[in-house]
C-alpha cells in the first residue's frame, strides 16, 4: 500500500475507517463476484452457443447432405434459409466436396463466406473473431464426408446480456453499499462506543485529575478486555498517586519541621543574644551594691554593721542565686537539644520535689498540700521536675499567706499538673508577659529581688519543647493557678489496670471524690487564715474582701441555702459523688433515686435547679419524669425549676430525643469544673 | 411398331444430342456423363434395401446397365466405391442370364426402352432400384427417372414403385426430386 494512503487513512476516524473497510470490502466482493459471475455466465453462453451452432450446422448438413451430391442448390438455400429465425446467425456457408462454395445465407447482406474453403472436409471446430463465433462442420454422409458447413453466430446478444448483468450487479452494488453503510454505521458503534467511553474517562480524569474514576464497558468482547486494562492502569496509577501524595506530604512535613527547627534555632539564638545582655545587665546589679555595701561596711559605724553586713549578704545572695539560675538555664537548655520523652510515674515525681521544697515553704508557715493518683505520663522526667520546681519556687516566693498545692488531675485533653497558690496575684496586664525572660511579677523590690525573671521563661521554654500547654490563672491578691496541661492519653493506672469503660468511669468518680476530700481538707486548714485574713484586713476594699473571699472558693458565694439543687439518680453511687461534690461547693443538694421521690421533695421544698440522669430504669427516662414533675408544678401553681438532664450514653436516638426536648444536657462523666461553671450560670442569672 | 418407331425416334434422338454435344464441345459431354455417373452412384446413398436384398451381409450393391449406356465407362469411377459398409459394383445385365440376376441397382439405357414393362413383370426384379432417362420411365414401372435441367439433371421418383419393390427411399431423396408419384 502507498505511503500517502497510509498517511490519509492514519487520520481518518475509527468509525470512518470501519466505513470505508465495509465499503472497500463489499466493493470488492460484489465486484470479484460479478467479474466472476458475469466472466462464467459468458463462458457458459458462448459455449452454448458453439454447441447450438455445431447441432445446427449437423442438423443442416444432413438435411442439406442430399443437395450437395445431388447439386441441388435451391434446396440447400431452402435449408439454410430455415436460420432466418435464428437471432444469432448472421450467415451459413455449405462447402461442396471439392471445398467450393455450394449455398449460402445471409443476413443483411453480412456475407463473409470465402469461394474457397481451405480446410480439410474432416476438420471441425469453432473461433471467435469479429465479435462472433464461426463453427465449421463436417457435413457427412454414411461416414464420409461429403462437405463443411460454415455458421457464424454474433455475440452481440450475449454482450448485451453481460452488459445487462452487469448493470444489475452495478445496482445491487450500490444499493448493498448504501444497507452495508448504515448497517455498519449501527454495528461500528458497539466498536467506537467503549473506545469513545474510555476517551471520555480519560479526559475526565484528566481535567479533574481524579483517577478513582472507572470505565464501564457493556460488550463482552476485546473492548471489555481493553476496558478493565485501562482500569487496571488507571488502579495502578491511582496507588501510585496515593504514594506520591504521601511522600509529597511527608516532604512538606520534613520541610516544614526543618523550617521549624531553623526558625526555632534562630529564636534561641535571638533569646541567648537577649538572654546574655540581660544576664550582663543583671549582673552589674548586685555587683554594684556589693561595691556599695562594701564602701559602706569600712566607712560605717560598729553599731550599723550587722545592718550593712545583712544586706551585703543579702547582695551576695542574690547574685548567688542569679549565677545558679543562669547556670541551670544554660544547662537545661542545652538538654532540649536531646529530648527525650518516657512514661513518668508523676504521683512519684511530685511528692519527691514536694518533699525537697516543703522545707522552703515551711519557713514562711506555708501550708504545701499535694494531690496526685498513679498516673503515668509520657513527658520528659528532667523537664517536668524543673518545671514544677520552678513554679513552686515562684508560688512559695509570692505567697505570703495562705498556702500552695500541688495536684495532678485529669483533664479533656489529658492530664495537668496545677500548681495553686493564695499569693499577691499577677495583673492582668501583665499575664501576657510572665513567660518572657527578665520579666518580674511584682514590682515589689523586697520580692523581685529574689528572683531575675528567668523562672517562668524556663518553664514555657520547656513546656513548648515537650508539646505541653500552659495556661495561667491569677487575679491580683487571690492567687495563681499554673496548669501545665499535658495532651496524651497514656494514662495507665498501676492500680488498676482494667480498660473496661465501666471501670475507669469509676475510677474518674472515685478520683473526683478523692478531689474533693483533699480539696476539702485544704480548705478547712486554710479557712483560720482566711478568718483572720479578714479580720486584719478590714480596711481593705469591698472588692478585696469579695475577692479575697472568691479565692478561698470562688463559688461558695453562689450556693447558698436559698438555691437548693435537687439531683436525681438512680445509680446510688454516681448520685453520691455529684451530691458529695456539690455539698462540698456548699451547695444545697437533696439527691434521690425514683421519680417519686423527686415529687415528694418538690412538694415540701422549694429548689431552684433540678438534674437527672436520663435513664432511670428500664422504662423511665429523665426526660418523661421531668416532663411529669413540669406538669406537677403547674398542677400546683408552683414556679418552674430550670432542669437540665446528665446522661452517659452515646447512642444517637437517646441523644436526639433529648435535642428534641426543651431539656438541655450534659455528657458523663462529668467534669467537675464545667459542672461548677454551668451550676454556677444557671444559678447566677436564674435561667 | 410404334414402340419400334419410338425407340427408333429415341435413339435418333440420343444419337442426335450426342452427335451434337460432341461435336460442341467434347468437354461437355464429359462432364455431362460423369454428372449422370455421379447421379446414379449418389442415388445408391438415399435407397435402402431389405437385407433379403443380399445374398450375405457383405454382398456388394450391384449396379446393372442395362442396354446401350453411353456414360458407362464413366461408371469406373465409382465402381467398387463403398456405400455404407457395402461395395458398389458395376456390371452388365445380360438378359439371356437372367436367372443370376442378383442387381440391386439397374439402369435402364434408351434402347430398352420397350421392355421396360415387361421387364418389371418379371419377380426377380425385385428389390431392384431401376433407374431410367426416358420421360414414362416411371409411369412404365420404373423407379427414378433422371432428366436434364438446363445445365444439370433433375428427376422424378415413382414411390410406389418403389415401395411395390420393397425399397425404402430417403426422404432428402423426395425433397430433391421435381416429381414424386404414387404417394396415394
Amino acid at each position: 500500500m502507498p505511503e500517502f494512503i497510509k498517511n490519509w487513512f492514519s487520520y481518518l476516524s475509527i468509525s470512518k475507517k470501519l466505513n470505508l473497510i465495509a465499503f472497500l470490502t463489499l466493493s470488492t466482493t460484489v465486484t470479484i463476484s460479478a467479474i466472476a459471475i458475469i466472466g462464467f455466465d459468458q463462458n457458459q453462453s458462448k459455449k452454448q452457443l458453439i454447441t447450438q451452432s455445431k447441432l445446427l450446422s449437423n442438423i443442416l448438413g444432413e438435411r442439406s447432405a442430399a443437395s450437395i451430391l445431388f447439386l441441388d442448390i435451391k434446396t440447400a438455400n431452402v435449408n439454410l434459409s430455415s436460420l432466418n429465425k435464428r437471432e444469432e446467425t448472421l450467415y451459413a456457408c455449405i462447402y461442396g466436396k471439392n471445398n467450393k462454395l455450394f449455398s449460402v445465407y445471409e443476413k443483411n447482406n453480412f456475407n463473409k463466406c470465402p469461394e474457397n474453403m481451405n480446410v480439410k472436409l474432416k476438420d471441425e471446430g469453432s473461433l471467435e473473431y469479429d465479435n462472433q463465433i464461426i463453427t465449421i462442420s463436417p457435413i457427412m454422409l454414411k461416414g464420409k464426408p461429403i462437405g463443411q458447413l460454415v455458421l457464424s453466430s454474433s455475440l452481440e446478444k450475449l454482450n448485451k446480456r453481460s452488459y445487462n448483468i452487469s448493470l444489475i450487479v452495478l445496482t445491487i452494488l450500490v444499493i448493498s453499499s448504501f444497507i452495508a453503510l448504515l448497517v455498519t454505521r449501527k454495528l461500528q458503534k458497539t466498536i467506537t462506543g467503549p473506545i469513545l467511553e474510555l476517551s471520555k474517562v480519560a479526559e475526565k480524569i484528566t481535567k479533574n485529575q481524579d483517577y478513582s474514576i472507572r470505565a464501564t464497558s457493556v460488550f463482552n468482547d476485546e473492548t471489555q478486555i481493553l476496558t478493565r486494562t485501562f482500569n487496571q492502569m488507571l488502579h495502578h496509577i491511582q496507588g501510585v498517586q496515593l504514594e506520591m501524595s504521601q511522600f509529597i506530604n511527608e516532604l512538606k512535613e520534613d520541610s516544614q519541621k526543618s523550617q521549624d527547627e531553623a526558625d526555632e534555632q534562630i529564636e534561641r539564638n535571638e533569646s541567648i543574644r537577649h538572654y546574655f545582655s540581660g544576664v550582663t545587665h543583671d549582673l552589674k546589679q548586685p555587683l554594684q551594691a556589693i561595691e556599695m555595701f562594701s564602701s559602706i561596711l569600712v566607712t560605717s559605724p560598729e553599731d550599723q554593721r550587722d545592718v550593712v553586713n545583712s544586706k551585703l549578704r543579702a547582695s551576695v545572695a542574690n547574685l548567688r542565686q542569679m549565677f545558679d539560675d543562669w547556670l541551670n538555664v544554660s544547662k537545661l537548655e542545652d538538654s532540649l537539644k536531646q529530648l527525650n520523652k518516657s512514661k513518668i510515674n508523676i504521683k512519684s515525681l511530685l511528692y519527691s520535689i514536694v518533699s525537697e521544697v516543703s522545707v522552703l515553704a515551711n519557713d514562711k508557715n506555708l501550708k504545701l498540700k499535694v494531690y496526685c493518683p498513679d498516673y503515668i505520663i509520657y513527658s520528659n522526667a528532667k523537664m517536668i521536675d524543673r518545671i514544677v520546681r520552678n513554679l513552686l519556687s515562684n508560688a512559695i516566693r509570692y505567697t505570703e499567706k495562705g498556702g500552695i498545692i500541688l495536684a495532678c488531675r485529669i483533664c479533656d485533653s489529658g492530664y495537668k499538673i496545677q500548681v495553686s497558690d493564695t499569693g499577691i496575684g499577677i495583673d492582668d496586664e501583665k499575664q501576657q508577659f510572665v513567660f518572657d525572660k527578665f520579666t518580674q511579677v511584682s514590682e515589689n523590690k523586697q520580692l523581685t529581688g529574689q528572683g531575675y525573671g528567668l523562672g517562668l521563661s524556663i518553664v514555657k521554654k520547656f513546656c513548648d519543647t515537650l508539646g505541653h500547654d500552659i495556661v495561667l490563672k491569677s487575679r491580683i491578691n487571690l492567687g495563681t493557678t499554673f496548669s501545665i496541661i499535658i495532651k496524651n492519653k497514656t494514662e495507665i493506672n498501676i492500680a488498676k489496670k482494667s480498660n473496661k469503660k465501666e471501670l475507669k468511669y469509676n475510677r474518674r468518680i472515685s478520683d473526683q471524690k478523692r478531689i474533693i476530700e483533699k480539696e476539702t481538707i485544704n480548705l478547712t486548714d486554710n479557712k483560720p487564715n482566711t478568718q483572720t485574713n479578714n479580720q486584719s484586713k478590714n480596711n481593705q476594699t469591698d472588692n478585696d474582701k469579695k475577692t479575697n473571699y472568691v479565692t478561698k472558693h470562688s463559688i461558695y458565694n453562689v450556693f447558698s441555702t436559698d438555691s437548693a439543687i435537687l439531683v436525681l439518680d438512680d445509680d446510688p453511687i454516681i448520685l453520691d459523688a455529684i451530691v458529695s461534690q456539690l455539698n462540698n461547693w456548699g451547695a444545697d443538694v437533696v439527691g434521690v433515686t425514683t421519680p417519686e421521690d423527686a415529687i415528694n421533695c418538690i412538694a415540701n421544698k422549694e429548689f431552684k435547679l433540678i438534674i437527672s440522669d436520663y435513664q432511670l430504669g428500664e422504662d423511665i427516662d429523665g426526660v418523661s419524669v421531668l416532663k411529669q414533675i413540669e406538669a406537677y408544678l403547674i398542677n400546683n401553681n408552683k414556679k418552674a425549676i430550670y432542669s437540665f438532664i446528665i446522661t452517659a450514653s452515646l447512642d444517637k436516638r437517646i441523644l436526639n430525643d433529648i435535642k428534641q426536648s426543651k431539656y438541655d444536657y450534659m455528657a458523663k462523666p462529668l467534669k467537675p469544673a464545667k459542672l461548677r461553671a454551668k451550676i454556677e450560670f444557671i444559678l447566677k442569672n436564674e435561667v | 411398331m410404334v414402340a419400334g418407331t419410338y425407340r427408333m425416334f429415341i435413339t435418333s434422338l440420343f444419337f442426335c444430342i450426342g452427335l451434337t454435344v460432341s461435336t460442341i464441345s467434347m468437354s461437355a459431354a464429359k462432364d455431362y456423363f460423369q454428372l449422370k455417373a455421379i447421379f446414379l452412384y449418389n442415388f445408391a446413398n438415399f435407397v435402402e434395401w431389405p437385407s433379403t436384398a443380399f445374398k450375405t451381409k457383405e454382398s456388394p450393391i450391384e449396379l446393372c446397365l442395362y442396354g446401350k449406356v453411353p456414360f458407362s465407362k464413366f461408371l469406373n469411377s465409382i465402381d467398387g466405391t463403398f456405400i455404407g459398409d457395402r461395395q458398389l459394383i458395376i456390371k452388365q445385365y445380360d438378359i439371356n442370364d437372367s436367372s443370376k440376376s442378383g442387381c440391386q441397382m439397374m439402369f435402364v439405357g434408351e434402347n430398352k426402352k420397350s421392355e421396360i414393362e415387361a421387364f418389371w413383370s418379371n419377380k426377380r426384379h425385385l428389390y431392384v432400384l431401376s433407374i431410367g432417362e426416358t420421360d414414362d420411365f416411371i409411369n412404365s414401372g420404373g423407379i427414378i427417372n433422371i432428366m436434364r435441367n438446363q445445365d444439370t439433371f433433375t428427376f422424378d421418383i415413382n414411390l410406389e414403385s418403389a415401395m411395390k419393390n420393397g425399397l425404402f427411399i430417403s426422404s432428402d431423396l423426395l425433397i430433391l426430386a421435381r416429381k414424386v408419384t404414387g404417394l396415394n
